[in-house]
């Protein structure tokens, strides 16, 4: 009985292909899904950077309106990229509170 | 030429350091004082030419003359340099500019120090990046991290700062003067003086991020002292703690405004602050321990600095205990390398040590209280008391075998005093000769009674509580407006009580590691304590000796302030050439010196304190003064002839300054419209009136009733059930004042000026809303001036549609410029040459909105807003119109 004979090719070759589909599918099983109550307008595609995000990308953030996104926009351009997504918190009128809110979906680079 | 080597009589030349340290710091008074009024060179030529008169010897006077120049030439030197380096510069040279965020990169200077709702860090940076551009740097900063969520109290705990730990913190910096009126102490100033370079408040322990621990043996030291911080609070209610942080710990962020009050009240404020004298006094009673353990004076040097700066690094280290505890080593160096060193000598080199290093510091308030504290216990009471104890307890002996030379009433308080039977006996037993000696019979009568050692105890007390007063006159009017006539009582038991409720507070808790419940005991000692001083200290400013707020001169005569000193040293050197065992009678000059400089002293204290003719001279003219009180109003109305009314105090701040749990930060009332007020000579405000009940424009005012003597107060209604007003009535009530409801129609006459209310409407109650803030025009001849409040587009088209003008030349427009107000039609109707509008700098509400400033601009009127350019001043006759602005006064 030798390893590679056609039987034993495609068997291996299926068990390999359900090997594969089942982890992929325990793979996406632990990426964590976007709850509704917090970010349902980010389709979970990943975090938003704040150094390139124009304004209908930052207003897509809870708690962000127009007159928000439109700070952000001056502090950039103003006071330079924000080497923390803490640094967020220095935008005027932004506080602790609202930056909690959206901490898990901003990047800075 | 004098050939003996007996000590020169002269006590200046017997103390050279002294005189040295005294002509160094007048160089650098001239130097300083020479921007300020070419009159105090002038001055300074005079005193120079008149200590020829005391110094006959040449070489004295050029010694003297060449230190002055020195002092001068150091000052200059200084001051030509930047007074601080790195980050104040760069924001003062506009590079940075004051509010904006940067990220510093520094080391901790000291532990985290535990506050109300956060902590205060003190940075000392070494790199800043702003606007994308990193560059190294120096400077001190002292920023507070709010932990006000639990969030945040995890994050810090989490963060194990500690001293000498490398952050990088993100945060707003800040370097300005908010408040631009005279009198105001200005901010830049008060941290220069304290070495620190900005402010910040870090929004979130989330701009904090530890980039490097580090370990010193100060740390654990640090780590010690906020542990005992953190137990003091947990263990004692909120007003105990307080005191006994500050006064233990110089920690003053617990502090209760009321316990505050009190103190400042009594001028006992002193022994809440580590101050350069608590650090003298706390290092006396270590020398005093210390020389108890050994005779080496070597080791009592070594022992003594050890614990004394070992107190100072656990306190703190900030630039008034170091500088204290500086003075105090110079000064113990003096003290063990001369067994007869005069304490004058050594306080002249502590001094002097200080003015080389910082030559800036002698106009530093902090400096000249704790320099003049001493000065005048070791320069006058110290010796005064030694005086009258050798003239009271004086028996024959070899040093003194003649009996001391002084007036009989002089002699019966002496011996009364210090007179003692039982030495007396004891000490003629030791002789081989015998003798009666005379004594007076009340010196006999009290001798070694138990009522003599309290009267000498007291006396004492008495005599060093007086001196101080003295020589700290007038830098407690120019600094703190304030003259305690109780502190000499206040003094004894606030300082006795403070002593004996850290005690408790200590053993309490070294005694709760063992027993939790002795330690309750001892805890509820130190709590009852302060209970009892400030029931005694607020017994005796409220119901004996009311606390008075001075005012202050300016311009010429406020030369009268150093010129007191003058007539003061003259009587303190007299008082030292006074020597009841030489063997001449005194001088008649010498005596007749002494009574002559007492007289001066005495007038010019009468006038320094009853400040006659202080207030500015009444014009004809009638005046208004829009004051910079940030967010609110308040603006001061001269009328010609003189009378004074102030419309609202202004009274927003971050916090609540006005309840009396929260910490004790001085409001708005205080700090900015009574200084503008005390600066302008007044004591005195005929009346006061409230347009509303809100915060930012009635806090202030409550505070200004309870400075100044106000004849009556004005209001819209009466607004019981808002607390901020309730505070405002009890403020007038506890002054015996009425409090006189005015609506629309009633007109006032003040000197010709006239003053008509035109809102709230009659018939009606008033309520505590903006649209029915008083609305009030006041008009002299052909010009007036209307005072709108907060009020709303609705009153102000109620205004519009009445048949009354409301024509006025200018207008304070009303709530600060907001978009709610200044509709169109009340822009045409008032038609004004100026609009000024009470607005901060930054707003938080975004006031003045550009739509109000565009309305007014287009009608023609010229808008000024009180942030931008200080106190606006306009003023007229009744036919012209002048205004004049804090950043740029009337040429």
């Amino acid at each position: 009985m030798t390893l590679l004979s056609p039987k034993t090719f495609c068997n291996f070759t299926r068990l390999s292909c359900l090997t594969l589909i089942l982890l992929s599918n325990a793979c996406t099983a632990d990426s964590p899904k976007p709850r509704s109550g917090i970010g349902g307008a980010v389709a979970g595609k990943g975090a938003i950077n704040i150094n390139t995000a124009d304004k209908p990308e930052l207003m897509r953030l809870p708690g962000i309106g127009p007159k928000t996104a439109e700070k952000i926009l001056f502090h950039r351009a103003e006071f330079g990229p924000f080497e923390h997504k803490a640094e967020l918190i220095l935008v005027d009128g932004f506080g602790e509170a609202q930056y909690l809110k959206l901490m898990h979906l901003v990047k800075t680079e | 030429m004098r050939t003996s080597h007996a000590p020169s009589a002269n006590p200046l030349t017997r103390n050279p350091l002294f005189a040295i340290a005294a002509a160094f710091a007048f160089g650098i008074f001239l130097d300083g004082g020479l921007d300020a009024d070419p009159r105090f060179v002038l001055f300074g030529f005079i005193l120079v030419l008149a200590s020829t008169i005391f110094y006959k010897s040449l070489l004295t006077v050029c010694v003297l003359t060449s230190f002055v120049c020195a002092g001068a030439l150091v000052s200059g030197l200084d001051r030509s340099g930047s007074p601080m380096t790195g980050i104040a510069q760069l924001m003062d040279k506009g590079w940075i500019k004051s509010g904006d965020p940067v990220r510093v990169r520094g080391n901790l200077d000291d532990h985290p120090q535990l506050s109300v709702g956060g902590v205060f860090l003190s940075v000392s940076a070494d790199r800043i990046k702003y606007k994308r551009e990193r560059i190294p740097t120096s400077g001190t900063l002292r920023m507070f991290l709010a932990t006000d969520s639990e969030a945040s109290e995890k994050c810090l705990k989490d963060l194990e700062l500690t001293v000498g730990d490398q952050v990088r913190i993100s945060a707003r910096l800040k370097r300005e003067d908010s408040f631009l009126n005279p009198g105001t102490v200005s901010t830049i100033d008060s941290l220069n003086r304290r070495g620190i370079d900005a402010t910040a408040t870090i929004k979130s322990c989330f701009l904090v991020k530890k980039t490097g621990d580090s370990v010193s043996i100060l740390s654990f030291a640090y780590q010690f002292r906020e542990a005992l911080t953190q137990r003091i609070i947990e263990t004692h209610d909120r007003r105990t703690a307080g005191i006994v942080l500050a006064s233990l710990l110089g920690n003053k962020n617990f502090l209760t405004k009321n316990s505050g009050d009190t103190f400042r009240e009594n001028n006992t404020f002193h022994v809440l602050v580590i101050s350069g004298l608590h650090i003298t006094l706390i290092g006396g009673l270590i020398l005093l321990a210390v020389r108890r353990l050994t005779s080496n004076r070597r080791a009592q040097f070594v022992f003594s600095n050890a614990f004394l700066w070992a107190y100072a690094a656990l306190v703190g280290l900030q630039l008034p205990v170091f500088r204290a505890a500086l003075m105090y080593s110079v000064f113990l160096l003096g003290y063990t390398a001369y067994r007869e060193a005069s304490p004058l000598n050594s306080l002249g080199a502590s001094a002097l040590t200080i003015l080389v290093w910082r030559p800036a510091d002698l106009f530093n308030p902090s400096f000249q209280l704790t320099f003049m504290s001493i000065l005048a216990i070791i320069g006058f009471a110290f010796p005064l008391i030694k005086k009258v104890r050798s003239t009271g307890a004086w028996m024959p002996t070899a040093k003194h075998p003649f009996p001391p030379i002084a007036a009989k009433p002089v002699r019966i308080v002496a011996e009364v005093l210090y007179w003692s039977e039982l030495r007396w006996s004891s000490h003629l037993k030791k002789q081989n000769w015998n003798c009666a000696i005379e004594k007076t019979a009340a010196g006999r009568y009290f001798a070694d009674t138990l009522a003599q050692v309290w009267a000498k105890r007291c006396f004492e007390i008495g005599v060093v509580s007086f001196s101080v007063q003295l020589f700290l006159l007038p830098l407690l009017i120019l600094n703190f407006h304030r003259f305690g006539t109780a502190s000499l009582f206040a003094n004894l038991f606030a300082g006795a009580a403070v002593v004996a409720q850290n005690f408790f507070s200590l053993t309490g808790l070294a005694v709760s590691l063992v027993n939790i419940e002795a330690a309750r005991s001892f805890v509820s000692m130190s709590a009852g304590i302060t209970d009892l001083s400030l029931f005694l200290q607020d017994s005796l400013s409220h119901h004996l000796f009311t606390p008075v707020r001075i005012p202050v001169y300016t311009g010429f005569f406020a030369l009268i302030y150093p010129l007191y000193y003058l007539p003061l040293a003259g009587f303190v050197i007299c008082a030292a050439i006074w020597n009841p065992f030489a063997l001449q009678v005194p001088r008649k000059s010498v005596r007749s010196a002494a009574y002559c400089s007492l007289i001066f002293v005495a007038g010019l204290a009468a006038l320094m304190l009853f400040h006659p003719f202080s207030e500015p001279a009444p014009e004809a003219r009638l005046r208004v003064d829009f004051l910079d009180v940030g967010q609110g109003d308040s603006s001061l109305v001269t009328f010609p002839g003189g009378r004074t009314l102030l419309i609202d105090g202004g009274g927003q701040r971050e916090f609540d300054a006005i309840d009396s749990e929260k910490r004790d930060v001085a409001g708005i009332g205080e700090k900015v419209v009574s200084e503008f007020l005390w600066e302008k000579g007044y004591s005195t405000v005929d009346f006061v009136l409230s347009t509303h009940p809100d915060a930012d424009h009635i806090n202030g005012l409550t505070e200004v009733l309870a400075n100044f003597d106000v004849k009556k107060v004005f209001v819209g209604g009466d607004f019981t059930g808002v607390g901020e007003f309730e505070r405002f009535k009890a403020a007038a009530n506890e002054k015996g004042l009425p409090v006189i409801i005015i609506s629309e129609g009633m007109v006032l006459d003040f000197g010709g000026a006239k003053v008509s209310v035109l809102n709230p409407p009659q018939g009606r109650i008033a309520k505590a809303d903006n649209d029915d803030s008083l609305v009030l025009l006041i008009t002299l001849n052909a010009r007036s001036f209307l005072f709108t409040g907060d009020i709303g587009t609705r009153t102000e088209k109620r205004l519009c549609d009445s048949d009354t003008s409301i024509a006025a030349d200018v207008v304070k427009v009303a709530h600060h410029g907001s978009r709610t107000s200044s509709s169109a039609c009340f822009v045409e109707r008032t038609n004004a040459a100026y609009a000024i509008i009470p607005v901060g700098k930054n707003s938080p509400y975004g006031h003045p909105h550009e739509e109000v400033l565009n309305g007014w601009e287009k009608e023609g009127s010229k808008v000024f807003s009180v942030g931008e350019r200080g106190t606006v001043s306009v003023s007229t006759d009744g036919s012209d119109l002048r205004i004049e602005f804090f950043d740029q006064p009337f040429r």
